[in-house]
């Protein structure tokens, strides 16, 4: 046996039999290391035996009585009382919990009338209300219609068969012979048709229509309808009819289509300008594209001047309207120049547009700015938060892509306006050759805008056809004098860094004292008459 | 539970008391070298039996389940104190002046006091149970809740550990 098998041995050697006693003292007798490791355990027993067996203690009877509080005396109240909580906690809940599910499930079977008919419509509701998805909702809904129809049919059954039962009740058709209490509330939907007896079907099921509701039943017919009713004696009666919204019905009236905005005027201006000035609706706009090659139009100069603010178009606007000018023929004049052109260019087209100025032609648009610039300080203090509201409002109308002229004599004016331009143009300006370079040194050269072609869209920026006073359509009220109708200032919120476009119009034939003036639109939205020019 | 039965395991639970308070208390006492410590987790150790008691099969050995669980809580115990306080167990931490003045029993107690504490409780545990207690290793395997092989080894071990710290104080001694 090695050392230390002998020396484990050791340290269990009470527990020894007698023969392992022998082989471990022949080993500790022949080892003097497993010898004196045997003594040395022998003393570790004696230490251990003296100072630990020397340090038994009693237990002390307080030490003894917090032991019994907490254990005998003390846990079984807070036990009891914990587990009795828990306990009543767990049946509170398991009975809530069948409860709530044997009603659900009782009431799926419930007819209207009964006491479980709002749990079985509630769960209904609550059902609906968690369904996400479109098409699941629909079907649902279309199985609530269904059911609700349904019901009402058990209703019926079950109160004929109730009236067959009873011996004292010869038709169960007679609601007469039922008596009140047995008459059920019921609503549900369906369609409306007449029966060949004149009697009234909803969702096939037969019924009649009180008086109060006969009427809308007829105007009804065909048309799914919404009913509220009474089911007494095997009969339903409705009390209140509702039409409920077609699939046609429910788009509602369309928008104006296209085709409507593109149709043609047929009636002609015949207001004169010499008398009246007509503002610019706001949402006439006509867009121009220019053709590939210059024509001989007249021309065109872009300034650097940046575009008023919405609040001085409107106080510009307001300002014209007081101004009583001597040179309303001028404006006249201009307004005709801008009406040619504004439809013909937008300001990026025109910018670039390198033409040569007619000087008469130019003192058009000069004189133009000149009074609205005038107009524009006089009116600001005067009607600034009335202008401004009207700009915004006029700002509005002319983003909408949807704009157009408000009469539908207005393609035509502008139309005969701009020929009448155009004519006063090849008899003043001379036209331009293609490589023309611009005025400006920051102008380029662009091919000259082609004729007017009128689209449905927006023009990119806030330019709009001015209307030449004899051209103004009928129904247009005369608002202002020739030159604040000339004085269409484009709304300055949407690009107020874009140049403002200085034209070179020629005066029409019929004006010899142009008003000067820059050709600007009138951003009045609901033009109103505050004085009438002397003609 | 009802009363009968609650009424049983308090009866259970009091001859345990009465039978086993002192030798856990001792115990307790001798693995943690402190009575009031060795009293705070001898009452813990008889809160958790009365809990516990009645989940015991009815032949369980309630000895060996006790001091089981006295020595699970004496370990808990340990290891809390070693957190927070700092016990020495070197020899040269007493001044010799008071290691001459004191008797040779107090010093002897003292030695094996220190030579015990500066065993785990894994050693300690067996070592006590096995030399003090008289319990047998197959007991003590009960006890401790593992094999009796397992017992032997860590038997062995601890008197081998003792018996390097114990020796050493008596060089120092000298």
């Amino acid at each position: 046996m090695r050392c230390d098998q002998v020396r484990q041995q050791l340290a269990i050697y009470r527990e020894l039999t007698l023969d392992e006693r022998q082989v471990v003292d022949h080993h500790v007798a022949s080892c003097p290391d497993c010898a004196a490791v045997m003594h040395a355990y022998w003393e570790q027993d004696e230490a251990l035996s003296r100072a630990l067996g020397a340090d038994a203690i009693v237990p002390s009877r307080p030490w003894m009585d917090d032991v019994m509080d907490r254990t005998v005396r003390a846990p079984r109240g807070r036990r009891g009382a914990a587990l009795g909580l828990a306990r009543t906690v767990a049946v509170a809940v398991l009975a809530f919990l069948v409860l709530a599910v044997g009603t659900v499930g009782v009431s799926a079977q419930a007819l209207p009338g009964s006491g479980l008919y709002p749990v079985k419509r509630a769960v209904e509701q609550v059902r609906l209300n968690l369904t996400r998805d479109d098409a699941k909702r629909a079907e649902y809904l279309q199985t609530l219609v269904e059911l609700r129809r349904r019901e009402v049919e058990l209703v019926l059954e079950q109160q004929r068969a109730a009236a067959a039962a009873e011996p004292g009740m010869a038709d169960p058709s007679d609601s007469a012979a039922t008596p009140d209490d047995s008459a059920i509330g019921v609503a549900f939907e369906g369609p409306l048709v007449q029966g060949d007896a004149g009697g009234w079907v909803i969702g096939g099921i037969a019924v009649d229509v009180e008086p109060a509701a006969a009427q809308s039943a007829e105007t009804w017919v065909g048309h799914p309808v919404a009913v509220e009713a009474v089911v007494a004696g095997g009969r339903v009666t409705v009390a209140r009819l509702e039409a409920l919204p077609t699939p046609t019905a429910a788009a509602g009236t369309a928008p104006m289509q296209p085709k409507e905005r593109d149709e043609q005027p047929t009636v002609r201006p015949s207001v004169s300008p010499t008398t009246s000035s007509t503002a610019l609706p706001p949402s006439a706009t006509l867009t121009l594209r220019p053709m590939a090659s210059p024509t001989a139009r007249p021309s065109l100069v872009m300034s650097a001047t940046p575009r008023p603010t919405l609040a001085e178009e409107g106080v510009a606007t307001a300002r014209a309207i007081k101004m009583q000018t001597a040179s309303a023929a001028a404006t006249a004049t201009a307004r005709h120049d801008a009406s040619e052109i504004r439809p013909t260019l937008t300001p990026q087209e025109v910018k670039p547009t390198a033409v040569r100025q007619n000087t008469s032609a130019a003192a058009a648009p000069d004189r133009l700015a000149t009074a609205h610039a005038q107009g524009t300080r006089d009116a600001r203090a005067a009607s600034d938060a009335r202008a401004t509201t009207e700009a915004r409002a006029t700002a509005d109308v002319w983003a909408t892509a949807d704009a157009r002229p408000t009469s539908n004599a207005w393609p035509t004016a502008h139309a005969a306006a701009t020929s009448q331009a155009q004519a006063t143009a090849r008899a003043v300006v001379t036209p331009q050759p293609t490589d023309a370079r611009p005025v400006s040194p920051t102008d380029e050269p662009t091919p000259a805008p082609a004729p007017p072609t009128r689209e449905p869209t927006p023009p990119p920026t806030r330019w709009s056809p001015t209307l030449i006073p004899s051209q103004v359509p009928t129904r247009w009220q005369p608002t202002m004098a020739p030159t604040e109708k000339a004085t269409a200032v484009p709304p300055a919120t949407k690009a107020p860094a874009t140049p403002q476009t200085e034209r070179t119009p020629v005066p029409p034939p019929t004006r010899s004292d142009p008003t000067p003036g820059t050709p600007q639109r009138t951003p009045i939205r609901t033009p109103q008459p505050l004085k009438t020019p002397n003609p | 539970m009802t009363s009968e039965r609650q009424s049983e395991l308090d009866a259970l639970f009091q001859r345990l008391f009465a039978e086993y308070r002192r030798p856990i208390l001792n115990y307790l006492h001798r693995l943690l070298g402190d009575r009031a410590q060795a009293e705070e987790v001898a009452q813990d150790v008889f809160v958790k039996a009365y809990r516990h008691v009645g989940r015991l099969p009815a032949d369980a050995n309630y000895r060996a389940w006790l001091y089981r669980v006295a020595t699970n809580a004496a370990t808990d115990k340990l290891r809390r104190r070693k957190l927070i306080q700092w016990v020495p167990l070197l020899d040269t931490d007493r001044s010799p002046s008071e290691s001459q003045s004191t008797e040779g029993s107090v010093i002897v107690r003292e030695d094996v006091r220190q030579a015990l504490d500066a065993l785990s409780l894994k050693y300690r545990a067996p070592l006590v149970l096995f030399t003090v207690e008289g319990y047998s290793t197959k007991e003590i395997a009960e006890m401790l809740g593992i094999s009796v092989s397992a017992t032997k080894v860590r038997l062995h071990r601890a008197r081998e550990m003792f018996r390097q710290s114990y020796r050493g104080d008596d060089r120092d001694a000298m």
